[in-house]
């Protein structure tokens, strides 16, 4: 096993558990879970990859360009509907506080 | 005394301050709402002293949200104008008369206290260039002509708040309150003002980070029709 594989192993390992913490805790919702145990679990599954797939498949260039545009889309995509939901959040919160100055003055 | 006027505070931590300011809008118009977003100083408990309208947000949303709040408490009380000035001793009572005097005698939809940057030499250069450079986005963006978009000084008929729309809970309000009179094809008008640069007034307002939001704030609402 490759270093870059013990540390692909540890670090997918870790966020999988921090993915469930927040879950566990209702910090996220179930399809945020879903979608972090399979990005993070994707992740984990490959550092099961032998040693040679690792070095002539996952370090070929070409493979590992597509990889990295397809995971950094992904993240992007996530992060957008994140900030949108992140400034519903705000206009809600917005709303009632401004809601009870009023309601508290009459 | 304007009975139909009423004039929106909007305060965060101005306890230095915000006595002064109402003491001075008081010769000119006894219909005042200070709206305190969530102060964590003594600015509430002054203002109150005053026997004004004080309104409180129990958490700091921006001068954008405390004005909104201010503006749709005094369109409840049926106010037929409504002004707003800054918290920090920036503008004086008398240019704020000036100012109401343009929408409630000239006519105008809007009237904004201008500092007339480009000539004067009070402004801070910081605060000059960024000035300068939102109101320069903001005439492109809109097609609006106007000298200085970031004054706090601003008098409107009330009717206006059925068109202008705005959603920003910070100082970009300022260039959307703009942006969409001028889509509303409203009349602005502008009216030279004098500011008051002291090393308080200096420290509050918009700052160069705060400058780079709005522009954000303005480019990405025209991006998405926001």
């Amino acid at each position: 096993m490759l270093i870059i594989q013990l540390f692909v192993l540890g670090f997918s390992l870790a966020m999988l558990y921090k993915s469930w913490t927040l879950f566990a805790d209702k910090k996220i919702e179930k399809s945020a879970f879903l979608f972090w145990v399979f990005v993070w679990g994707s992740l984990l599954m490959s550092s099961f990859l032998p040693a040679e797939v690792w070095n002539n498949v996952v370090f070929s260039v070409t493979f590992f360009n597509s990889a990295v545009v397809i995971v950094v889309a992904i993240i992007l995509f996530y992060l957008f509907k994140l900030s949108q939901k992140i400034r519903k959040i705000e206009r809600d919160i917005a709303k009632i506080v401004r809601k009870l100055a009023v309601e508290n003055k009459k | 005394m304007d009975n139909g006027t009423f004039v929106v505070i909007p305060a965060f931590n101005e306890e230095k301050t915000i006595s002064s300011v109402i003491k001075s809008v008081k010769k000119y118009f006894n219909k005042i709402i200070v709206v305190d977003d969530g102060s964590t100083d003594k600015t509430y408990e002054i203002a109150k002293k005053h026997k004004v309208n004080v309104l409180r947000h129990c958490i700091n949303l921006g001068a954008g949200s405390a004005t909104m709040t201010g503006i749709e408490y005094a369109i409840d009380k049926k106010a037929e104008i409504i002004a707003t000035i800054d918290a920090d001793e920036q503008h004086l009572a008398r240019d704020l008369k000036r100012v109401v005097d343009s929408v409630a005698v000239d006519k105008a939809d809007i009237a904004i206290g201008s500092r007339l940057f480009i000539f004067s030499r009070e402004v801070p250069a910081k605060k000059r260039f960024g000035n300068l450079l939102l109101t320069y986005a903001i005439n492109f963006l809109s097609g609006a002509k106007i000298t200085d978009s970031q004054s706090g000084l601003r008098a409107f008929k009330s009717g206006v708040f059925q068109k202008i729309k705005f959603n920003s809970r910070d100082f970009s309000m300022s260039s959307e309150i703009i942006m969409s009179a001028h889509r509303n094809k409203l009349n602005i008008r502008e009216v030279p003002i004098k500011a008051i640069y002291t090393d308080y007034s200096k420290s509050k307002g918009t700052t160069i980070m705060t400058g780079a939001k709005i522009l954000f704030t303005i480019l990405y609402g025209k991006l998405l029709g926001d």
